[in-house]
């Protein structure tokens, strides 16, 4: 049976030992600097095999970790495409300490290679799967190697791994507890044969990536032993401890640097994966001396839709906020998190029953980003680390899934690579935001290009181009989304699904005035004869969302407008599916942004018309786009007035505020108004 | 005639090569940014005065000059380059834009990627406004799905000529299977703008400079072969007419990146970025295959940078992943050199948030302030000045004597800014600096070697660049590789490398095959398809040596693949043992290299051909021989060094301060014997002897290093 108090308990870094105090105290001078840059060229070697070997497209977007922990499961250091991961590791280690390496059915020996992707055991949801390897060197166990990618197929009830109408846990397909799928430096074939038999809609990404995963852990393996030879397993246990005592006291200085504070932001979610509702996501950030309190007191209940999460979830998303803003400069460890404290409470989405469906929970997760992004902006400004405020990506999680068999007649299932890695970068404190800049989640990973994919898929792409208009906008503008519109060629049919949010409410803001960015919708053409049209020379083809979804071209066919949640859709050929994903927040007054920077986002095409006079009320000459400044002085000046006739003393708005309520049904799912606290149960069979 | 030239244009000096008549030199000036033919002609100049010769009567027993230069780089990090128009496929104009996404992260050092508040995208080279859509469309085969719109891209033309464009990049989905769109285009702005209405307004196609897969990539080497065309051939022009002026009618020929060279006039701009260092790799093979030595690594350490590039088995057969040039990255098959951020300005830093960590690098305080030592500004403590507190340089002889360096203030920037908050004394401080940066690019090289499927241990050394030499014994023991060779012209040896190089020309096509069928079903059988490419690809290569003046009947070829199995998104480049292909058994042959190179790389765990083999792209390169130049060998001198012996100065080592022998590395002669610690001085460089280290000189004078026990260093 499951004990769900595994995950808290392998979060916990393990109390040094007097061994691994002694040690670390007989590394020689440059011994920690030397080595500890070793470590890390060691897993960079490793992520570069994995990557070159691997298929999966969310493996070369960068959702990906390859790392080195100590013998009792802490993490040491890490080369990873994205943070969730410096959380993932510890507890599948540590349960197979405690379960499996004093039973001797099983037992941890040296050639073992394990294996999983069940999220309660400490992952983020069951795409994402990890080969871990003990690493003995003279009998010892010296230390382990975690390598993990996200795989876009579970063999779920939906194709893609996120099933977006699953019900529980039982609709996810494949959920591996720590299994061993090799010994003495062997793989399984009969193992690789059940995997390829789960996942048989993409059975050749299943091991051929898996085979990636497990070559990476065997290279940092074969280094790792190669050090303990040369310099002793005293050395690594020393080195170890230092590069965890390290990163957390680094992190304690500079929380200690902060004034201490309490900051609170809520977002909203608009559905459950299942339909539209309105669910908040509340956090309270707390510095006080050399502490960091999260605290997500005031989110929503689980809920019987598709998307849940659990603890690990949150805090790994967690993760990614600190360790790209705050904490971006310091080495990963699980130092890091020895002076954070992140409480989520129980029942909530964010900390679902196990039974429940979460192989979405990234996009709940994602959450996270705008919460933390305007709590720890608010918290640094006022420090050196002012530079770092910036509310981060929105986080819509734009992934569109393709399932069919293509033109060279291989069943294939993957994720899109594109728009998911084309969001906006919000706006920082000195600075606009950057268009088009990656995932959130991993923002080194690589948008294909439409030659990748048409070579592989059977899919022609419209359009794939920054999305105007995107942006939040404000004295510095967020970055602008991008859209992609796919027409299905050379096959019969083709599926699709897309696991999305924020098609109705932005779950991201802006920071300080500026505005949220918009949201974006699912939009498909039904009946199209787009390729005949083409074939014939059409002038009149749509070449971004706003004329597809206008219907104002000459394309024919029934367009349909649609939340970005979509569960199974099949597409004939030639019709059409068009995705794209939010820019993000704005900062400032948009009154404030200069003249100039308004028209070159005009020329840019970042914005339109309508927005340069409307919301930044710029007046200029549209041929020449040369600002009139004394117009637009004025036009602001008026602007500014209409605001001031719009203010009321704080107690009255709030009076006021407080009787509002949304409508009934878009709140069922929030829980009890306005606490959000659980008023109902929820049944999964 | 048969003397060479070889000239290196670097930012600060222009290095020259000079081989004539069984003799040779080499020497540095400054570089003249403003006019380059300056700098090379008093480069020339100087040569020939040390060959007792005047500069006419040696251009004219040269029969070759050979000249690489990344200068033409500076016109790009400088954006001042030409007004160019971007014509693409409707509906994606904004790919260079996009840049895949994460552009912003391109060309960045791992920490600034970690940076994620600091992110910027690169100032795009043509801005949105001079990009146009056309409507047109050719699919994954190549077919037209949409036919072109010749109106409506004459429309478009006539918006980029008003805005004052004056050359385009034509890159559009899928060209480089069917050029038929891009040549049309071609054709309507030759006839709409011919040169006699506007000037000369070059048309760039993407098919023709970069035939190869992904539309980023293609596009980013089109646009930057036009950005920096101009600017490279007005260079050119000046270099030619300085030549001729002096006499010189034989070829001028341009170092690629790919390893070759080209007469300037057929080379693309892009082929030239990062020629010098390709150059050191090249002359590293050469010396590799004359001495034995079939695998070498050669440094090079410099002010900023060490850059690191692979001799295996006497191939330089390996090229970067994803080469970013700027920050842009292209589709270029570019000789793998690495570059890492350690050089003498490397600049030490005590982090306190990390506990006092010692950190050294990669920032660089340059050559402007430079280390504290240098008395010009500079307050940072660096790796110069350690080395100047260690005893290993002589502060009257840096630079041949031009700088005299500061010992005071490189004392107190160690002493102020490291040794105080580490509690240490300041020469442990300055000892502690110098192992980390050895450490580190010990590091890098023992990851390069391994990541190659290489043991560092079977590979040799040769240490180039000013800083190169005073640290090789410290980054050998840290890469646990335990031999060094300096040669005499180790502070020019990227202008070296070139005199051994052949003329060889470079051609890429993207072609699908499938090998063998997923399922290991049946191997591929359209033979005559895959000789079809090859035969396209030598056709061009006999085009291009005629027009050169070059006998083709004399040119050789070699054939790559680029291989992967079902699915993969990376390739693995692959010497195909065939040039042609005609039997099932050829196949399997193909195959069977691909499965060793892959396994020798990745892993053999990885193997899986049930997903079955693809070739995604073919390679070929043609090469045309130069004769070997011949070995210039010195009189044997004996064992005992002691005539090039000036003196003794005390050093700091591991073990202490020890009173160490100073050599003047002039007066060394082959046969030469002494053991570290030793300090050997040059104008340009100085070579540090550590301890447990012997050196001898060889019959060409170069110092051959070895340490004399084979027990590991510290990585």
């Amino acid at each position: 049976m499951f004990d769900p108090t595994i995950v808290d308990r392998a979060m916990r870094s393990e109390p040094a030992t007097e061994q691994e105090l002694a040690d670390a105290a007989a590394l020689g001078p440059g011994d920690y600097e030397i080595f500890s840059e070793n470590l890390l060229l060691m897993l960079q070697e490793g992520k570069e095999v994995m990557t070159k070997m691997g298929i999966s497209s969310m493996l070369h977007s960068g959702d990906t970790l390859v790392a080195i922990f100590t013998a009792r499961g802490d993490l040491v250091s890490a080369v990873l495409g994205t943070y969730l991961h410096a959380v993932t590791g510890q507890v599948p280690i540590k349960f197979i300490l405690e379960e499996f390496a004093g039973d001797p059915s099983v037992g941890v020996r040296e050639g073992d290679v394990y294996y999983c992707n069940e999220a309660l055991y400490g992952g983020i949801h069951n795409p994402d799967q990890f080969a871990l390897m003990p690493v003995f060197n003279d009998g010892e166990l010296i230390a382990w190697v975690v390598s993990g990618a996200h795989q876009s197929e579970t063999g779920g009830s939906e194709p893609g791994g996120e099933v977006t109408q699953a019900h529980t846990r039982h609709d996810e397909g494949m959920k591996l507890t720590p299994i061993k799928i090799g010994e003495s430096y062997r793989l399984k074939n009969d193992l690789l044969r059940m995997m390829e038999n789960f996942i048989s809609r993409a059975p050749r990404m299943q091991v051929t990536d898996v085979k990636a995963r497990v070559a990476a852990c065997d290279r940092v393996r074969v280094r790792l032993q190669e050090l303990a030879g040369r310099r002793g397993n005293g050395l690594l246990r020393g080195l170890f401890r230092r590069m965890i005592q390290q990163t957390s006291a680094g992190v304690r200085r500079r929380i200690a640097s902060w004034p201490d504070g309490v900051y609170r932001h809520v977002v909203f979610m608009d559905t459950t994966g299942h339909e539209a509702a309105l669910l908040r996501a509340s956090v309270t950030l707390t510095v006080k001396g050399d502490r960091l309190t999260i605290d997500f007191e005031g989110t929503s209940p689980e809920h019987e839709g598709s998307y849940n999460a659990f603890t690990n979830v949150i805090r790994g998303h967690c993760a990614v906020n600190l360790f790209q803003f705050p904490f971006h400069d310091f080495p990963l460890s699980s130092g890091m998190l020895e002076h954070i404290d992140i409480r989520v409470p129980d029942g909530s989405f964010f900390n679902a029953d196990p039974e429940a469906a979460i192989s979405c929970s990234p996009l709940v997760g994602a959450l996270v980003f705008p919460l933390l992004g305007v709590v720890l902006s608010k918290a640094m400004f006022p420090t050196e680390q002012r530079d770092l405020v910036c509310g981060f990506c929105s986080s819509s999680a734009s992934a569109v899934m393709v399932a069919g068999t293509n033109q060279h007649g291989v069943r294939v299932t993957d994720f899109m690579g594109y728009p998911l890695n084309a969001y906006g970068l919000g706006a920082r404190a000195d600075k606009d935001g950057v268009d088009v800049f990656g995932f959130p989640h991993g923002p080194w990973g690589k948008a294909p290009d439409v030659e990748d994919i048409e070579a592989e898929f059977p899919l022609l792409h419209l359009y794939q181009r920054q999305q105007r208009d995107t942006c939040g906008f404000g004295r510095w503008r967020g970055g602008v989304g991008a859209a992609v519109c796919y027409v299905v060629h050379q096959v019969p049919y083709l599926a699709f699904t897309s696991s999305q949010k924020e098609a109705k409410f932005p779950a991201h803001n802006g920071l300080y005035g500026g505005y949220s960015m918009t949201v974006v919708p699912g939009i498909r053409v039904l009946g199209s004869s787009v390729l005949e049209q083409m074939a014939a020379g059409e002038h009149d083809l749509p070449t971004n969302d706003y004329e597809l979804a206008s219907g104002e071209t000459a394309l024919r066919g029934e367009v349909i407008v649609e939340h970005q949640t979509r569960g199974i859709r099949v597409l004939k050929r030639g019709e059409i599916l068009a995705a794209s994903t939010q820019g993000s927040g704005g900062y400032g007054d948009v009154l404030e942004r200069e003249p100039e920077a308004v028209m070159e986002d005009v020329r840019a095409d970042a914005i339109s018309d309508w927005t340069a006079a409307n919301v930044y009320r710029v007046v200029y000459d549209p041929e020449t786009l040369i600002p009139d400044l004394d117009a637009t002085r004025r036009a602001r000046d008026e602007q500014r007035a209409r605001r001031l006739e719009h203010g009321r003393p704080y107690a009255e708005f709030a009076a006021e505020w407080e009787l509002r309520r949304p409508p009934e049904d878009a709140i069922r799912y929030f829980g009890e108004w306005p606490s959000a606290k659980p008023n109902r149960d929820v049944v999964r069979v | 005639m048969s003397g060479t030239i070889e000239i290196d244009i670097g930012g600060t000096f222009t290095d020259c090569y000079v081989r004539v008549d069984g003799t040779e030199t080499w020497c540095k000036t400054r570089t003249t940014p403003f006019d380059l033919s300056q700098g090379m002609g008093q480069a020339i100049g100087q040569a020939a005065r040390q060959l007792e010769l005047d500069t006419a009567e040696l251009l004219e027993r040269t029969g070759i000059i050979r000249y690489s230069t990344t200068l033409a780089m500076n016109k790009l990090i400088e954006r001042k380059g030409p007004r160019l128009g971007l014509i693409t496929t409707e509906g994606f104009e904004d790919t260079m834009l996009v840049g895949r996404g994460s552009q912003w992260s391109d060309g960045l050092p791992f920490k600034e990627q970690r940076n994620i508040a600091a992110a910027v995208k690169p100032l795009p080279l043509i801005p949105k406004q001079l990009t146009v859509g056309v409507k047109e469309r050719l699919d994954y085969r190549g077919e037209v799905l949409r036919p072109l719109d010749e109106d409506h891209f004459l429309a478009q033309l006539d918006r980029l000529v008003d805005q004052g464009v004056r050359g385009f990049v034509v890159s559009l989905l899928w060209s480089f299977l069917n050029p038929v769109h891009e040549r049309r285009i071609r054709e309507l702005i030759e006839h709409e703008y011919n040169e006699s209405y506007l000037g000369s307004m070059p048309v760039f196609l993407s098919s023709e400079v970069s035939p190869r897969k992904f539309e980023y990539t293609r596009t980013t080497m089109t646009v930057l072969n036009a950005y920096l065309h101009q600017s490279m051939y007005e260079e050119l022009i000046g270099i030619g007419q300085q030549l001729r002026g002096g006499g010189y009618r034989k070829p001028l020929m341009m170092v690629h990146n790919t390893g070759g060279m080209a007469s300037v006039f057929r080379s693309a701009a892009v082929h030239t970025y990062n020629g010098g260092p390709v150059a050191g790799l090249m002359g590293s093979a050469a010396l590799g295959r004359d001495d034995g030595h079939r695998n070498v690594v050669i440094t090079d350490m410099g002010g900023t940078s060490f850059d690191i590039a692979m001799v295996v088995e006497g191939s330089t057969r390996f090229y970067k992943f994803a080469p970013t040039i700027d920050r842009w990255t292209v589709d270029a098959t570019i000789l793998d050199t690495r570059s890492i951020g350690s050089g003498g300005g490397s600049i030490a830093r005590v982090n306190e948030l990390l506990d006092n960590r010692l950190e050294v690098g990669p920032e660089s305080a340059g050559s402007m302030p430079g280390p504290a030592c240098y008395d010009q500004g500079g307050r940072e403590p660096t790796v110069t000045d350690a080395d100047l507190l260690l005893g290993y340089l002589s502060p009257d002889r840096f630079h041949g004597g031009q700088l005299v360096l500061s010992r005071r203030r490189a004392e107190r920037a160690i002493r102020d800014r490291v040794a105080a908050p580490l509690g240490i004394e300041t020469d442990e401080a300055a000892l502690l600096i110098k192992r980390i940066i050895d450490a580190k690019m010990g590091a890098e090289i023992y990851k390069e070697t391994v990541l190659k499927g290489y043991d560092p241990r079977d590979f040799v050394i040769y240490a180039a660049g000013g800083a190169g030499p005073a640290h090789a014994c410290g980054y050998a023991e840290a890469a646990r590789m335990s031999r060094v060779i300096v040669h005499p012209f180790a502070s020019t040896f990227c202008a070296y490398g070139s005199s051994t190089m052949d003329v060889l020309h470079v051609y890429e096509r993207s072609r699908r095959y499938t090998l063998l069928t997923p399922g290991k079903k049946a191997w591929l059988d359209d033979y005559a398809g895959f000789n079809a490419v090859v035969e396209e690809l030598e056709a061009h290569a006999v085009r291009d040596f005629a027009g050169e003046g070059f006998d083709p009947a004399q040119v050789r070829y070699e054939l790559e693949l680029d291989m992967k199995f079902g699915g993969q998104l990376n390739v693995k480049r692959v010497a195909s043992p065939l040039l042609r292909v005609g039997s099932q058994a050829d196949m399997e042959a193909l195959y069977a290299e691909f499965e060793r190179e892959f396994s020798e790389a990745y892993s053999p765990l990885g193997l899986h051909p049930e997903a079955g083999v693809e070739i995604e792209a073919f390679v070929l390169k043609a090469r045309l021989p130069q004769p070997a130049a011949e070995r210039i060998e010195a009189p044997y001198g004996g064992a005992d060094p002691s005539g090039a012996r000036t003196g003794t100065r005390s050093a700091r080592f591991d073990a202490g301060w020890i009173d160490t022998p100073v050599f003047d590395l002039e007066r060394l002669a082959p046969g030469n014997r002494l053991a570290g610690p030793a300090l050997v001085e040059s104008g340009d460089t100085t070579v540090v002897v550590a301890p447990r280290w012997a050196l001898e000189v060889d019959a060409r004078r170069a110092l051959v290093l070895t340490l004399a026990s084979e027990e590991s260093g510290d990585v």
